[in-house]
Formats: structure tokens, C-alpha cells, sequence
């Protein structure tokens, strides 16, 4: 008997409404672990090369993993993977919430969803069985109205949902699958992709918890948390303030991206922080009751980090959809120059009941933003708005015309920043903050140096989820606890400031493993990371054996790590997306403009592509960025090397 | 006289200085020599009730001073105080 997982992947055939069970062996469960690196064991080996990202030959895969569902925090998450339609390459998301430890205990590991129905239906699971239904009542509905129907069709309130929005159904290219419509599997358009399928939603409900190998070592890693919480600065700021806690802070280092990445100080940073979110506009706020009422959490943690919106007045938020994470404050914010965090939580919940990135949302209207600005656009392209940065209400009106594909300028937007330039010429491309199409998250690479390096490689475009931040070894800035944990990753020396050479880009490709790992046991890297998490490396291993009953190592864990971001380079290969598309947007190498301490900075060519020889050469890729037979063949892949 | 030492992007609140001496005799006081002699750092370092911002870290030398006696804490003419603010997260 398996412990922690089920051992059972359910196949759906979406054209023929088909369904099967899978029952792999223990090997492949240790060997893919769940998440993303499972997803794309499937998609590799099901997946043509070449298929249309909207087509039926697409693979859709949604990936719990080993541990999720455990009695512990930041283990309840899942990954959403596909050919992504925004970027061409693999698409890769990761959300949290409930619905994926509902799935565990429905009686399945993942789900490898093929081909395309004819009507819209949504998988219905129940602990172990699995039936679809008629998902057609269900278009056109807000997510959280979904939410409210299906959860009274089925007459459980405990069911949980992942579900594609409308901006899907208006094929906005970056939708996203939504949970607890407020959960966003937000990143490189996974919405759209199961919008083609026509899956509707996958609904879980079970009962059924498996069983953990040893129940007695879980809860010591279980009961350090709570300890180890408050004398951890940066986790107790986290649970606190949400990930808006770094607000403040990103602005002081002058990292907080600014009209569209032009600057990296915001003179309005104060009232987008995280302290004016917790203190004015939480749920429960006006009584001092936020603390209740207005922070949420994941199933079984103990962080609480998410944020519950609630007001009323100019711009309404309804808590259902929650409210704005770091990221989404800094896209619709200081990216649009935007200082108004009632209006930021009107946008994420805009974001949320249609199913949208937030990221590429919000970045993709602040580079509109800066095109009008500069005067490379006009009124003509935007339908006569005067879309100017700080322009709030104009902001939304463009959020509104982009989830409704209600206008020629939205229907354009929703596609993205980078196929907007391309439509509109005139040097728009000078304003892109993209890779591999995909829009930079805001955490700005030119004083994270190697961040710059994992925007470039990462196989699914620009993501800060993907590496450890430079800072975490940087002189003056990394901590003990940091350095220990770093140690046992084999890099004990802190490294300079702003620095790129040899010993960065291996703190870089080395914590990416790290990360990837992290996406493929679906953990969640604000608990658990290699540096500042609640949980470190040796909690990682303690946890996963607990659970498991295993007996993984710090260096196991790396190589499934590695497994991962090789499979996503032979996807990429597969396509022809190699070193070509390792680049980054031409604004990183301009210096950057404003006040802070980054103003004047600007990454340099020659850095870059240095950094990438190096990167490729520790990762034993080809000098062109393709995996190799040897690499593959070490990582346990050989059957991967037959696809190149 | 003690030194205080910011983060290498915080010099460009210190006149691009890493480091500099100040006199005080506890933390409290040499944070606010800092900003009185270097501004453009005060809002980085206090909130506007005047209060350390919550996300500053401080150390005299390798010790966190809420393991110490807060700003309260004595300094010695060699001592190193250092800032350090959580950037983590987001």
C-alpha cells in the first residue's frame, strides 16, 4: 500500500468521453514525485510535436503530488500543465487552496486530460469514482457563480472546483484555472487550453485521507513550525501582511517595477503596502478584527497568508474573490503607475471571477500605458482612451474591455503584450517586458542579477517562482539562517552584491532545481524553499520520508529537481525554442530611469550571455541550450533523449 | 565611534557609503544620528509614527537586538551595527 498517495492517475478522453485508471508503480511515483514533472512525463509521451496549443492533440495535465494532503502547511497545491498558447513552449501553473488536497482525497494523484468534447462538461470525482457531466448552464457565469451553482446542484458545500472563467471563453490568451475563485493556477494560459477542451471544471469531493508511513516523525516537523514562525522575520512579516509584506521593502532596494519597469521606485509605494492592505481594506479591518476575519489559508497551514478584501463604496470587493498578492499589486499598481489599493483589489477581483493572469493582465496594460505615454499609440488604438499611467479608472476600463473582449483594444490586449506590438509596430517593441511572450513578474532582475538569468532560461518565460532571489546569498543581506540551509546545498559563502559570475549562476541553476522540485511536490515556496521558508532543505527530506516512507536525500530531491527543468527543455526543443529564445527584453539593458537605488542600472549583453555559457555548461546542455543524451540518461531520462 | 553598516543598494541613502561612524550610545541612538545626517534614508528605516519600519532588521554585530535589548541596546566604540531589511517573499 502506498503511503501519502493514492497510486492511481486518472486518463480522460475527452472526444470519446472515456475514462480510465491508471494504476503506475511505486518507481514512477519516486521518480516524478507529482506536479509538474508527472505532468510531463504524460504530456511527453502523449503530446505530438508540433500540436496546436488550442487543439485536441494538446495534453492537459493537473498534478497533485506525493504529499499533498498531509497534515502540514504548503503542501496543498497543484500544477496545471500544456503546450501553452501565450508562449508556444510548455505552460506550467501552480495554485493552492483546498482543491488540491480534495482531489487527493477523491481518490486520485493527477488527471491526463486529452482530446476535446463536443459540448461543454465538467469531470466529476468522488471519492475514486469519476463521471463528466453536462457543463453547458455553466457559460458564461462568473467563477464565483460557479462556485454557488455547483456547489447547490451537487448538494455539497465541501466540494472544490477548478474551473477555466469567461475570459476563456472570449479567448483571452493568458486564462487562467481558478479555484475557490480565488485561487489562480494564473501563469502562460492553461484556462484557455482547457477552454478548448471544452472542460468546463474538474469538481473533487472525497473522504478518503491517505494513510501517512509515519505518522510519529510528520508531527515533529509538524509541531516545529509553529516555533520557528514567529522568530522568523521573514515569515512572520508573510503571515502577517500577505505577501504584500514586501511592498516596502522592494521599494526601498528600488526593485518595485514602476511604469512599466521604467523605474524602480514608486514615490506612492506607502499606500500599496502591505501594512495599508492589512490595516484599512481587510475584511474585519474597521474592527481590528482582520486577524480573523480578513487573512485565509490553505488547507492545513498554519501561515495564513492570503488576503480577504472587503468594501464597499467606489470600487466594491466582494471577499469571495479575496484580494491582491504581492504580485497583482505590483502590475495593476506602481507597473501603471497606480496608487490606489481599493482599485488594485477591484482589478484582482476583476482578475479572479473572469480567470485571468494577474501578472500578464496588469503588465500587459501598463506597457499599453507606456506606448500612449511616449506617443507610439494614440487615441486610434485605444479607442480614444487617454491611457496615460495613474490613469485608475481607465485601468479598470481596459481590465473590463480585456475579460469581456469587448472592444477592439481589448480583444488586442488579451492577447498579450507582445502580440499587441507586434499588431501595432511604430517601435512598440521597445516597451515589451516579456520572455518567450510571456510578462516579467515584478521583481526586477537588474539588482537580482541572476533572477535575469532564470527569466531568460526558465522554459515557460519569466517567473520569479523558479530560483532562490540573489539577495538570499548576497553580502550584507543574507542571514545565518539563510547560509545555513544554502550549506547543505553545498554554497556556504555569501557572494557580492550585484554580481553575475560563475559561483551566481550556480547558486542560480542549483536553486532552480530546488524550486522545481518544490513544483513538482507541489509544496509551497513560501513555507518551504532553500533559504528564508519556515521549512528548509533537511525538513523537505524529513517531511517527504515521513510522509512517504522513503528514504530521499537532500541530493535526491535536487536531481528530481533537474528532471523537471530538463523535460521542459525537451518539450521546448521538441518546438525549436532553444538559446534563441533565452533572451531578455531590450528595457532590461536600458538603464533604468527616476530616483532609488537602482536608478542608472541596467544589465549588460556581455553579462548575460556569459552567465548563460555558464548556466548551459552546469546544466550539461549544449552550448545552444538543448539537453543532452548523457544529461538525460543521468537523470534517469533516456526515454526523453529519443524524443530529441 | 561604532559603524553602521546598510545593504549595497542602501548606499544611495548614505552618499553612496556602505558604512559609516556615528556617535551613540545605543542603537536608538545612532539611528537616528544616521538619518539626521543622511535624510533621504529616514523613510526607508522608520515608518511615519517613528517607529523602525517592521521589515528593518537590526544586529550588533552577529546578533539580532530583539535577542539583545531592542533599541535600547548598549553600543561600544567598536561595535558594527547593521541594517538588514526582510526583501523576501512576493
Amino acid at each position: 500500500m502506498p503511503y501519502g498517495y493514492n497510486g492511481k492517475i486518472l486518463h480522460v478522453d475527452l472526444t470519446n468521453a472515456q475514462l480510465s485508471v491508471e494504476v503506475p508503480p511505486e518507481s514512477f511515483y519516486r521518480t516524478y514525485m507529482g506536479g509538474s514533472a508527472m505532468g510531463l512525463y504524460y504530456i511527453l509521451k502523449e503530446m505530438p510535436a508540433g500540436a496546436d496549443p488550442l487543439g485536441a492533440e494538446n495534453v492537459l495535465t493537473i498534478m497533485d503530488s506525493v504529499v499533498t494532503g498531509a497534515a502540514i502547511s504548503g503542501q496543498s497545491r497543484v500544477n496545471v500543465s500544456a503546450r501553452s498558447p501565450l508562449t508556444g513552449g510548455i505552460g506550467d501553473s501552480q495554485g493552492g487552496g483546498f482543491f488540491p488536497a480534495e482531489l487527493k482525497f477523491a481518490g486520485f494523484d493527477g488527471i491526463v486530460v486529452k482530446g476535446r468534447s463536443p459540448k461543454p462538461v465538467y469531470l466529476w470525482i468522488k471519492d475514486g469514482a469519476a463521471e463528466l457531466r453536462d457543463a453547458s448552464h455553466l457559460t458564461g457565469k462568473l467563477t464565483g457563480e460557479v462556485e454557488q451553482v455547483l456547489k447547490q446542484e451537487l448538494g455539497d458545500e465541501s466540494i472544490e472546483i477548478l474551473q477555466y472563467g469567461p475570459a476563456a471563453e472570449k479567448g483571452v490568451l493568458y486564462a487562467s484555472m481558478m479555484s475557490m475563485a480565488s485561487r489562480n493556477n494564473g501563469r502562460t494560459g492553461m484556462g484557455l487550453v482547457a477552454h478548448s477542451k471544452n472542460l468546463k471544471a474538474v469538481v473533487a469531493r472525497g473522504t478518503k485521507k491517505p494513510a501517512v508511513a509515519d505518522q510519529k516523525a510528520l508531527s515533529v516537523v509538524v509541531k516545529a513550525g509553529p516555533k520557528m514562525l514567529p522568530d522568523n522575520p521573514d515569515m512572520a512579516g508573510l503571515a502577517k501582511y500577505g505577501t504584500a509584506s514586501v511592498v516596502l521593502p522592494q521599494n526601498s532596494m528600488g526593485t518595485l517595477p514602476t511604469r512599466n519597469y521604467s523605474e524602480g521606485a514608486f514615490e506612492a509605494a506607502e499606500e500599496l503596502s502591505g501594512e495599508k492592505l492589512y490595516d484599512q481594506y481587510l475584511r474585519g479591518a474597521a474592527d481590528g478584527a482582520q486577524d480573523r476575519q480578513g487573512r485565509d489559508t490553505c488547507y492545513a497551514c498554519i501561515v495564513r497568508c492570503k488576503r480577504v478584501v472587503e468594501l464597499e463604496g467606489k470600487y466594491p470587493v466582494d471577499p469571495q474573490y479575496g484580494g491582491p498578492e504581492y504580485e497583482t499589486i505590483g502590475t495593476f499598481g506602481s507597473y501603471c503607475g497606480i496608487n490606489d489599493l481599493p482599485a488594485v483589489s477591484r482589478a484582482n477581483q476583476i482578475c479572479n471571477a473572469y480567470g485571468v493572469d494577474s501578472i500578464t493582465c496588469g503588465a500587459t496594460i501598463a506597457f499599453a500605458m507606456e506606448c500612449f505615454e511616449k506617443g507610439l499609440i494614440t487615441t486610434e488604438q485605444t479607442g480614444g482612451l487617454e491611457l496615460k499611467f495613474g490613469a485608475t479608472e481607465i485601468m479598470l476600463e481596459v481590465l473590463d474591455q480585456i475579460v469581456n473582449a469587448s472592444t477592439p483594444l481589448g480583444r488586442l490586449l488579451g492577447q498579450g503584450s507582445e502580440r499587441a506590438a507586434a499588431a501595432w509596430g511604430n517601435g512598440t517593441d521597445e516597451c515589451l517586458v516579456t520572455v518567450k511572450g510571456q510578462e516579467a513578474p515584478a521583481h526586477m532582475p537588474q539588482a537580482k542579477r541572476s533572477l535575469g538569468l532564470i527569466y531568460a532560461v526558465n522554459p515557460f518565460g519569466a517567473d520569479h517562482q523558479s530560483s532562490e532571489h540573489d539577495w538570499m546569498i548576497e553580502e550584507g543581506l543574507a542571514s545565518d539562517l539563510y547560509m545555513s540551509r544554502m550549506a547543505l546545498l553545498g554554497m556556504p559563502e555569501r557572494l557580492p552584491a550585484l554580481s553575475l559570475g560563475p559561483e551566481k549562476v550556480k547558486f542560480a541553476y542549483i536553486t532552480e532545481a530546488f524550486y522545481s522540485m518544490l513544483d513538482s511536490l507541489e509544496l509551497c515556496q513560501f513555507v518551504w524553499g532553500p533559504g528564508w521558508t519556515l521549512y528548509g532543505p533537511q525538513e523537505t527530506v524529513d517531511m517527504v520520508n515521513a510522509v512517504t516512507g522513503w528514504d530521499v536525500t537532500v541530493d535526491e530531491l535536487v536531481k528530481l529537481g533537474e528532471r523537471r527543468i530538463h523535460l521542459m527543455r525537451v518539450f521546448n526543443a521538441r518546438e525549436g525554442i532553444d538559446r534563441n529564445a533565452d533572451t531578455l527584453p531590450k528595457k532590461f539593458y536600458k538603464a533604468l530611469q527616476g530616483e532609488g537605488p537602482t536608478a542608472g542600472i541596467a544589465l549588460t549583453h556581455e553579462e548575460i550571455e556569459a552567465a548563460l555559457d555558464e548556466y548551459y555548461r552546469l546544466a550539461e546542455m549544449t552550448h545552444n541550450g538543448e539537453p543532452t543524451r548523457g544529461k538525460l540518461e543521468k537523470l534517469d531520462l533516456a526515454w526523453a533523449a529519443e524524443l530529441l | 565611534m561604532p559603524i553602521i553598516r546598510v545593504p549595497s543598494l542602501f548606499k544611495y541613502y548614505l552618499n553612496n557609503q556602505a558604512e559609516t561612524r556615528l556617535e551613540g550610545r545605543t542603537v536608538d541612538e545612532i539611528l537616528h544620528g544616521l538619518v539626521r545626517e543622511f535624510p533621504k534614508v529616514q523613510p526607508h528605516v522608520f515608518d511615519g509614527n517613528g517607529q523602525v519600519r517592521r521589515h528593518i532588521n537590526l544586529f550588533v554585530n552577529a546578533d539580532n537586538i530583539r535577542d539583545l535589548n531592542g533599541l535600547e541596546t548598549p553600543v561600544g566604540e567598536d561595535d558594527i551595527i547593521k541594517i538588514v531589511p526582510s526583501v523576501t517573499g512576493g
